[in-house]
């Protein structure tokens, strides 16, 4: 059987959350951990060359269930896109019927079991995009989102997103169109 | 850019030939074409496409509440009281 891949994978793997203000920096063994109120205060130390060239965030983070949106054939590229996933024990009732009967664009649902290799509910956050290092990932895939699930959730992502799809997906209509209507 | 409507027109009033899914006949008068007729499913995914492209407004102001609520809870773990360890060991192969 050939290698699935890791597009469409649900891997555990290290997450770190989105650093935020205030900034913590280790300066070393001996030092205590600085901590800096803004970017801009970052911003203005480097320039006044107080800090070295670069610094050691301390940021929190947890092993965590990641689909992943990216295979890596050629292994040129160490760092792989995804989105985090969140349980749905937490959220209200409400909110969890609403997931599991796909009224929310931003949450698609993953039932817990063989499938997505999840003992747990979850849902995929659309608005959670995290980029994890191979060597972040614990172990072999639990689970995969099978082809037409990647469908939808690269459609919504690319809504989410923000992203223009227009001309890219313009281009490929005209070039359709003039293949279907091309005389003969 | 202009803005596309979709005109209903009973099917007993005209004949056309029946498109297939992927397919679009150029209806066309001395030459020149006046027309396309595709099949509903294509039509269905035009639509949609205009959808998303139709829209010009962030996302975020269509998000709802348990958007909003996961993304905030996930975000600092606080949809995880305890560890997933039946999954966590599968990935393992334990």
């Amino acid at each position: 059987m050939s290698d699935p891949g890791l597009r469409g994978a649900i891997v555990w793997a290290i997450v770190p959350y989105v650093p935020e203000a205030p900034f913590r920096v280790w300066l070393g063994d001996a030092q205590p951990v600085a901590t800096i109120s803004s970017a801009a205060d970052y911003a203005r130390q480097a320039l006044e060359q107080r800090l070295d060239a670069e610094q050691t965030f301390l940021v929190e983070g947890k092993l965590r269930p990641v689909l992943l949106l990216q295979d890596r054939p050629l292994g040129l590229l160490p760092e792989i896109a995804g989105l985090r996933m969140v349980r749905l024990e937490a959220l209200s009732d409400e909110q969890q019927r609403s997931i599991r009967e796909h009224q929310e664009p931003s949450l698609f649902h993953l039932a817990a079991g063989r499938k997505y290799g999840l003992g747990k509910e979850m849902a995929v956050d659309l608005n959670a995009l995290v980029r994890v290092h191979q060597t972040a990932i614990a172990g072999r895939p639990v689970g995969r989102l099978d082809d037409y699930e990647m469908r939808s959730v690269g459609e919504r992502l690319a809504e989410h997103l923000d992203i223009d799809l227009e001309p890219l997906v313009t281009a490929l209509v005209e070039e359709r169109l003039e293949e279907l209507t091309r005389p003969g | 850019m202009y803005d596309m409507n979709a005109r209903q027109v009973d099917s007993s009033q005209t004949r056309f030939p029946a498109p297939r899914p992927g397919e679009a006949i150029v209806v066309g008068r001395y030459g020149s074409p006046k027309g396309v007729i595709i099949h509903m499913d294509d039509f269905e995914l035009f639509e949609r496409y205009r959808r998303i492209f139709g829209q010009r407004v962030p996302y975020e102001t269509k998000l709802t509440g348990a958007a909003v609520a996961a993304n905030r809870l996930a975000e600092r773990g606080g949809d995880e009281p305890d560890l997933d360890a039946e999954s966590l060991a599968s990935a393992l192969g334990e």
